[in-house]
């Protein structure tokens, strides 16, 4: 962790050497209409990324991807699919919880942006909505950035001043932004429902991928539940009690289609398709 | 099959996430019992193996007539005796193990123990080889108990056997008198039986049949001669009545008759006779004197005669007129009619006689039948009384050979040991048992705790528990630094778990080699303070 923030430290201070402080943003890939602010390009540093296990565009063909590569499927078929997905339904916010902490939400999440963003020509936005523990920031290095609990705080701001460009194409990021006594309330009010519908409407075409935290540490996930399209439910294999399982999913809004995911699974006879070491593909 | 190997799988994983704890419990249990195990004392047992022969007292008694008891029964027999509370006491004060009792709880303490220490066991294949054993912390004390084991052990069982000796005789006596009586009683009925049939019981019915043949024949005869006779006396009465009716018109004179010339000639032959009589015998001969009698009563007679026929001239006089003819008609007559009335009597008597034996020959098998039950039980028991009488002569003679010979019934065949060695515990055995206690409990353990909080382990596990589609499984990345740090902390479980065998093979080398730990660690702790 250390290791890749370290390079993103000093990704960011060039690039603010480099660019013009508090100036405008330029987006060179935005399809933005209105008053476009592109955020500064982030620089990822895949090899770090890579070392903690993420997926990256330069490894397509690792375990990891062929996993991500079956797991989307079905999430982008109900975001794209017109006939099957009304415009209410907001199935292209895709939700990336779990029962507790450090089941992997926040590295489901990444490596399902990254995994869309690799294959189809879609453009993903990767929101850390865990404004608790913003792991997801903290890992981009976006720490003080203004982020998701400022666009809501905010009224004046648009959600596209928060966002930020990376140096993959089609990839964009927001961060939770500062923090803020009353986050979690935040996330759990009507801004954060109108935000959802106005971004869903926005970036019909879009994958935006919300990072939150996990359902049974507060009472804001269960909420957004209500607010986001689809949810995808990350569970630790062989570590999440059964019951904590139950209980999270009780709290979830049944209307919205929900997927499980195991996470960390160490596979077992016949359930994988064969263990191949990482470093084979290295 | 698949499934139940996932399954197992399953489990071995969730157990093996909680291994720490399994290894922890295991440690746990082993450093417990492993050092429990190495203080325990050390017993000692001491045996002895006697050779009691308590047949030979009863054997001429019982042979023949009781089976062999189970050996089992009569080991349990003896145990019981001999771990009686007085024998167990006995035991105690000749071992002197009563002294560290100062209570009687303490001293129903002891005798407890000693109940359930004190073995005894039997040699299946030879009956009379008893084997006493004892176990205890100390070797003297272990033998000493056994010593008076023992010597209680022959105490008892010649006790025994002269008692069981004493019940053969008595059931012996018993039998016999009670078979002396039914032989009595059966005599008393014979002689009953007997004495009823007086004189009919030649026992065969065709005696009886011979008896009423001859009878009837008897009978037979005597009723023609009754018939005989008594037409004799027909005929007699007849000439009576023709002598009557000839009385009127025939007058017989005593002169016509020779009657009187008969008396005459009678009278001479008697004076002959006399004076013969008189040559020999004086007056007072009883010959003489009939003689005499006879001779008056002739005279008599002729002078009635004489007296009558004078008196008979007279024709009227018919019918008392008895001529010497009528008068032996009458005598005659009178001798048939009493022949009549004899052979009467006879047939009567026979007729009965034969009817009594008709009777008999009737109930003859009934009473035959008795009588032969009679007499088969009699001599049944005569024989069996017989018997019983031999054998307690036999049996009496047999013990006083025996117990003259020098017979030995009781041989301490191994005297009790003193035990070097100690018999117990086994502690290699024990050791290795909490070992295995130690790994089944922590493994156990961890498997209780792995499904007191379940997990999901495969996608099917997470798709049946929250029954929501399931997108996949991702498998667990092994980031570098991980990896490492997984790789050194099984090492680490691994090796904790080398440590603990190779703790195991210490204490059994300890064992092994009888080291004495205390005396050990006194020698280093001297030579430290030195």
């Amino acid at each position: 962790m250390n290791h890749i923030e370290k390079a993103i430290e000093r990704v960011r201070t060039a690039d603010r050497e480099s660019s013009s402080p508090g100036g405008a943003y330029s987006d060179p890939g935005g399809v933005e209409a209105q008053n476009v602010s592109v955020a500064e390009r982030l620089n990822l540093d895949l090899e770090g990324l890579r070392g903690q296990g993420f997926i990256t565009p330069d490894v397509p063909r690792s375990q990891s991807a062929e996993e991500y590569r079956l797991i989307k499927r079905p999430l982008l078929k109900r975001a794209l699919n017109r006939e099957v997905a009304s415009s209410n339904e907001r199935s292209n916010l895709i939700m990336v919880t779990s029962a507790l902490m450090g089941e992997g939400k926040t590295f489901t999440a990444f490596n399902l942006a990254m995994s869309v963003v690799m294959e189809y020509d879609h453009t993903v936005l990767l929101v850390d909505a865990d404004v608790v523990k913003p792991h997801l920031t903290r890992i981009l290095g976006l720490e003080d950035r203004q982020g998701l609990v400022d666009v809501l705080l905010n009224p004046e701001l648009d959600l596209s001043s928060a966002m930020i460009q990376t140096d993959i194409p089609n990839l964009r990021v927001v961060s939770a932004g500062q923090f803020h006594s009353r986050s979690t309330e935040l996330l759990a009010s009507r801004q954060m429902d109108r935000l959802a519908e106005e971004i869903s409407r926005r970036y019909p075409e879009r994958i935006i991928i919300f990072d939150t935290s996990p359902l049974l540490a507060t009472t804001q996930p269960s909420v957004l539940t209500h607010v986001l399209g689809q949810i995808v439910l990350v569970v630790e294999a062989g570590h999440t009690p059964q019951r904590a399982i139950k209980e999270a999913v009780s709290f979830i809004d049944r209307s919205r289609p929900v997927w499980m995911l195991l996470n960390k699974s160490s596979g077992g006879f016949g359930t994988g398709y064969g263990r191949y070491s990482y470093y084979g593909y290295g | 099959m698949h499934e139940i190997w996932l399954q197992v799988i399953g489990y071995l994983r969730d157990t093996w996430r909680y291994r720490w704890y399994a290894i922890l419990v295991t440690w746990i249990i082993t450093m417990a019992g492993w050092p429990f195990v190495m203080q325990l004392p050390d017993q000692y047992e001491s045996s002895a193996r006697i050779y009691v022969d308590t047949d030979s007292l009863l054997r001429p008694l019982l042979r023949g007539l009781t089976i062999q008891p189970n050996i089992q029964q009569r080991l349990e027999i003896m145990t019981q005796t001999l771990l009686s509370r007085p024998n167990l006491e006995k035991i105690a004060r000749m071992t002197d193990m009563d002294l560290s009792a100062q209570t009687p709880q303490q001293m129903e303490a002891v005798l407890d123990m000693l109940e359930r220490k004190i073995n005894l066991k039997a040699d299946p294949r030879s009956p009379n080889l008893y084997t006493i054993t004892y176990e205890d912390s100390g070797p003297q004390l272990a033998k000493k108990v056994v010593q008076s084991v023992v010597t209680l052990f022959i105490e008892n069982a010649l006790k025994q056997a002269h008692r069981d000796r004493d019940s053969a005789y008595a059931f012996l006596d018993q039998q016999i008198a009670k078979y002396k009586s039914r032989i009595r009683a059966t005599e008393v009925k014979l002689l009953e039986i007997k004495r009823q049939y007086k004189g009919a019981i030649p026992g065969d019915i065709g005696d009886y049949f011979q008896h009423l043949e001859a009878a009837k024949e008897k009978l037979q005869a005597t009723r023609i001669r009754l018939s005989a006779v008594k037409k004799q006396r027909d005929e007699l009465m007849r000439q009576i009545e023709n002598r009557k009716s000839q009385a009127g018109t025939k007058q017989f004179t005593i002169a016509e008759t020779g009657v009187v010339s008969h008396i005459d000639n009678r009278i001479k032959e008697l004076e002959v006779k006399l004076d013969g009589l008189l040559l020999r015998y004086t007056e007072r001969h009883p010959a003489v004197v009939t003689t005499r009698k006879v001779l008056a009563s002739l005279h008599q007679q002729k002078q009635e005669l004489l007296e009558l026929s004078s008196n008979s001239n007279d024709g009227s006089v018919k019918a008392a007129t008895p001529s010497l003819r009528s008068h032996q008609l009458g005598i005659a007559l009178a001798a048939v009619e009493g022949d009549i009335a004899f052979q009467k009597a006879r047939v009567a008597a026979l007729e009965e006689e034969i009817n009594k034996i008709h009777t008999l020959i009737n109930t003859m098998p009934e009473v035959a039948l008795n009588l032969s039950e009679l007499h088969r039980v009699y001599s049944l028991d005569k024989q069996k009384y017989g018997a019983l009488l031999e054998r307690r002569e036999t049996a009496q003679m047999m013990e006083e050979v025996e117990q003259s010979a020098e017979n030995i019934k009781f041989r301490v065949v191994d005297p009790p040991t003193l035990p070097l060695q100690p018999s117990a515990p086994n502690r290699p055995l024990l050791l290795t048992v909490i070992l295995l206690a130690g790994l089944a409990g922590g493994i156990g353990f961890a498997f209780l705790l792995s499904q007191l909080k379940p997990t999901v382990t495969t996608r099917k596990d997470l798709q049946e528990l929250t029954e929501l589609p399931v997108l996949g499984s991702v498998s667990v990345v092994l980031i570098p630094g991980s990896l490492l740090k997984q790789r050194l902390k099984l090492t680490v479980f691994l090796l904790s778990f080398g440590l603990l065998v190779a703790v195991y093979g210490l204490v059994l080398s300890i064992d092994y080699f009888d080291i004495n730990m205390s005396n050990y660690l006194r020698q280093i702790m001297d030579r430290l303070s030195v």
